[in-house]
């Protein structure tokens, strides 16, 4: 059956995740190329047009990184298709150089970039606002606030890149890409043009002249400005803007201006206390540039305006530049006045309770009701903390990588981790990696902890598709340098973390066509690196010995743990009804001392107080047998093929 | 519920244990019967394992988040996340259904925290809500031939207890639009936990 998201049912309504949304929009607005590399809240956009992609006549990958994946996107353009490339804020990072290449360009298709950010860094190592981005790079920000806009403004950003001739940004939230809701689908565009690849770099920019070089730059940042300066017509237009200024005065004097997610903490706030036309209300789609004509006219009806967004103060500091000279009387709150929090993403209680105290309106608070449970929860509840899977592989090549350390490198070391699933290596009990950085900032970092004087082995640990996606040139920087670092590359054949992604060692594509396989080896043994070993981390025995002979190998040497995600594999199990066989515990044979428990700690190993004996949670359990190599004892063995039985 | 009027959900469980998809299932069936509905998923990054609560909201809402202290019902799929879930988001008075079978944290497994005892989790809950029905899904779902349906009891119980806008055709409905596979034994374990649902007193 095909996707919902590919269904020509015009007027049809229909419950949607947010990036379903945008999907939806891309399919039904002819988009025609769309790469992206995965990353948390931002996946399920290529990932459901993979799903359609050919039902619908659309390219969609997943590209080596975010990078590539633009620079995919600009060549689809060029050649008069609709493109997008999706990421995740901290993604968007990637693609500041060909973006900044890309602006004073001009295409004739639609090309879209889309930012989901992640205000609070649910699943992020910041709270960046790619606001500033659009900013920097001057090109339009459009902001989506609910699920119908999610579609909907796909088609007006690339309506609107292709008038103005400028990509243009799709600024999301974990709240929009991350939730659901009802939306009304439109006719899906079908009609496909043959490509034209056209170079529209002389039509926009050499003006005639013949010139191409540092004298055109300012005639073409010039042009720029030109084609910023038409956007806010387009974007009233096409009906990017909407406001409610109330009839009489408004209540306390007050208007409020909203983007994103946080207008529907606005719109719940005021209709829960009866205010919903009775003050003010702009709600902005478009951030960038900043639509000054709209809020001067919507700003001139109030003596208060609260700024209500996701992310940085960035309406309420450019609305402060405009009021210094427009309206020097007017007050402004929001998030520089502290009325709204700086970090964390808003919510209805942040809001209501910005708006309650302009108004001089009760806040809400705790119902006394509630006291005796919030009491008992607080007393009775434990934590539930993040773990690596029961039987996760990743475990398993740490805890090889400690016990070599400790027998030839007297337990010292230095460990720098990188961005994936294995990060959680860094946590109690492991606690294996010190530090962390950006996309491939283990090898990078690692390269310069190992110029700098340091004696004990210098760890750098990568999963696989942060390999491909920016380790590989760090590593050829460590041969160039002969950087004496040691690379763990934690192979589990999938991008784990975001979802189970395919990437380029999988042999398959985003659209589940086989394809050749390029191997780490291959490119490691290729960057001038002469210790390369592959084991496998359930294989203990193996991999303590691979990383004692890297460690004592001069030089940079790497050592690649593969095995299939845990995951990954019970799918694979599951469908194919292969059998999981378990593991459990001689209670004779075990002592109690919590080795298994407290040093590698498996959730699928249990500890009875009672008995002082571990325990294996069948349920959990996938029977690597690691357990079986780390117990001191030798208390672990298979269900089935237990001694004496 | 009348026009202008709002239902409000949270369902909390573990990782693994179909809250999404629970979820999913209500807010489908909410634009089947002509609502408006706004659904959110709260995790942590661990694929398994950590606490996830999904927020429903449906009929004249615009954000995706229930508020503190203003769901009308918590379906708890554990029993730890039913207290949890519930000390934060219930409303004096709500509605509040427990899965009472536990699933242990890494603390409780490796001994350094306890779990709270069954009872105790429930006379917490008993505190402020209005209706509390506590029942063990699994054990419901196995018998209606599904074990891992736990989370389509849950909501079976929770349509049965009269507390949604909507009536249960329009769950069937959505159940069979949104699970691919055992779709009979999905059915049978939803009007398991209906009639559940339907029998239970107010506490």
């Amino acid at each position: 059956m095909v996707h919902v998201i590919a269904r020509d049912e015009f007027g049809a309504r229909h419950l949607l995740l947010g990036n379903e949304a945008v999907a939806r929009g891309a399919v039904e607005y002819g988009v025609e190329v769309a790469a992206a590399y995965p990353g948390t809240p931002s996946s399920e956009i290529v990932e459901t047009l993979a799903l359609v992609a050919d039902e619908v006549g659309m390219h969609v990958q997943w590209s080596t990184n975010e990078m590539v994946a633009f620079e995919v996107a600009i060549g689809g353009a060029l050649c008069g298709k609709r493109s997008l490339a999706s990421m995740k804020h901290i993604g968007a990072n990637w693609i500041m150089d060909p973006l900044m290449h890309a602006i004073y360009h001009g295409f004739d298709a639609g090309l879209l970039l889309i930012s989901a950010d992640d205000p609070s860094g649910h699943s992020s190592a910041n709270e960046q606002d790619n606001r500033y981005m659009a900013q920097l790079a001057e090109i339009p920000a459009l902001e989506p606030s609910d699920f119908q806009e999610a579609k909907d403004y796909v088609g007006a950003a690339l309506a609107l890149s292709e008038e103005v001739r400028l990509p243009v940004m799709l600024r999301l939230v974990t709240r929009i890409c991350h939730s659901r809701g009802d939306c009304t689908f439109g006719s899906v565009r079908r009609e496909r043009k043959p490509p034209k690849f056209s170079d529209d770099y002389y039509r926009d920019f050499v003006l005639g002249e013949g010139i191409v070089g540092p004298k055109a730059i300012p005639k073409m940042h010039r042009i720029q400005h030109e084609k910023l300066a038409r956007v806010e017509d387009a974007a009233v237009r096409m009906g990017l803007f909407s406001s409610e200024v109330p009839e009489g005065d408004p209540i306390g004097g007050l208007g409020i201006i909203a983007s994103s997610a946080p207008v529907g903490y606005v719109l719940d706030s005021l209709e829960s206390r009866d205010l919903r036309g009775k003050v003010g209300l702009l709600k902005l789609g478009l951030s960038t540039p900043f639509p000054e004509r709209t809020v001067s006219s919507f700003a001139s009806s109030f003596k208060r305006v609260l700024v209500v967004e996701e992310g940085e103060p960035y309406l309420e500091r450019h609305l402060a530049a405009l009021a210094k000279g427009a309206f020097p009387g007017l007050e402004i709150f929001g998030k520089l006045s502290s009325h709204l929090p700086r970090e964390g993403e808003l919510n209805f209680s942040t809001v209501d309770g910005a708006l309650a105290s302009l108004l001089g309106l009760e806040a809400r608070s705790i119902p006394a009701q509630k006291l005796s449970m919030i009491e008992a929860s607080a007393r009775l509840v434990t934590p539930r903390t993040l773990s690596m899977c029961a039987g996760c592989p990743h475990r398993a090549a740490y805890y090889a990588a400690k016990k070599a350390i400790r027998t030839v490198a007297n337990a010292k070391y230095v460990a720098i981790g990188d961005i994936g699933c294995y990060t959680l290596g860094m946590y109690p009990p492991l606690r294996f990696m010190q530090d962390v950085f950006c996309m491939g900032g283990s090898i990078g970092v690692a390269n310069g902890v190992a110029k700098s004087g340091i004696t004990d082995p210098v760890i750098a640990t990568i999963g696989d598709s942060t390999f491909y996606h920016a380790g590989i040139p760090a590593l050829i920087n460590a041969t160039f340098n002969q950087a004496n670092i040691k690379v763990m590359v934690l192979d589990n054949e999938v991008t784990a973390m975001t979802g189970y992604q395919p990437h380029p060692g999988c042999g398959e594509t985003a659209t589940g066509k086989p394809t050749r396989k390029v191997a780490i080896e291959g490119i490691c043994r290729a960057c001038g690196i002469d210790f390369v070993r592959i084991v496998d981390p359930y294989d203990f025995g193996s991999s303590v010995k691979a990383m004692e002979e890297a460690i004592k190998f001069e030089g940079p040497a790497v050592v690649i743990f593969r095995r299939l995600c845990t995951q990954e594999y019970l799918r694979r199990a599951r469908r194919q009804g292969i059998r999981i066989g378990k593991y459990e515990v001689d209670q004779q044979k075990c002592i109690g001392c919590r080795t298994c428990v407290a040093a590698f700690g498996c959730p699928a190993i249990g500890f009875d107080r009672e008995k002082k004996r571990a325990f294996v949670v069948a349920l959990d359990c996938i029977g690597c047998g690691v357990c079986a190599a780390i117990c001191p004892q030798g208390a672990f063995s298979p269900e089935d093929r237990k001694e004496g039985s | 519920m009348a026009m202008g009027e709002a239902f409000e959900l949270v369902i909390s469980g573990v990782g693994g244990q179909g809250n999404v998809k629970a979820a999913q299932i209500l807010g489908a069936a909410a634009v089947r019967a002509g609502l408006r509905v706004r659904v959110s998923d709260v995790f942590g990054i661990a694929q398994r394992g950590g606490p996830v609560l999904s927020h429903v909201r449906i009929g004249a809402v615009h954000g995706a988040m229930v508020d503190a202290h203003s769901a009308d019902a918590v379906v708890g799929l554990e029993p730890m996340e039913a207290l949890r879930a519930a000390a934060l988001f219930l409303k004096p008075g709500g509605v509040a259904i427990v899965g009472t079978r536990p699933i242990y944290p890494v603390e409780v497994n490796t001994g350094k925290a306890e779990y709270p005892p069954l009872d105790e989790i429930i006379s917490a809950i008993k505190t402020a809500a209005g209706k509390v029905i506590a029942l063990d899904a699994t054990e419901v779902a196995s018998s209606a031939g599904i074990p891992m349906a736990a989370n389509v009891v849950m909501i079976g119980v929770l349509a049965g207890s009269g507390a949604l806008p909507f009536s249960h055709e329009h769950i069937e409905q959505s159940i069979r639009g949104l699970i691919p596979r055992s779709v009979e034994e999905n059915i049978r374990a939803f009007r398991a936990g209906f009639k559940i649902g339907g029998s239970t007193k107010k506490v």
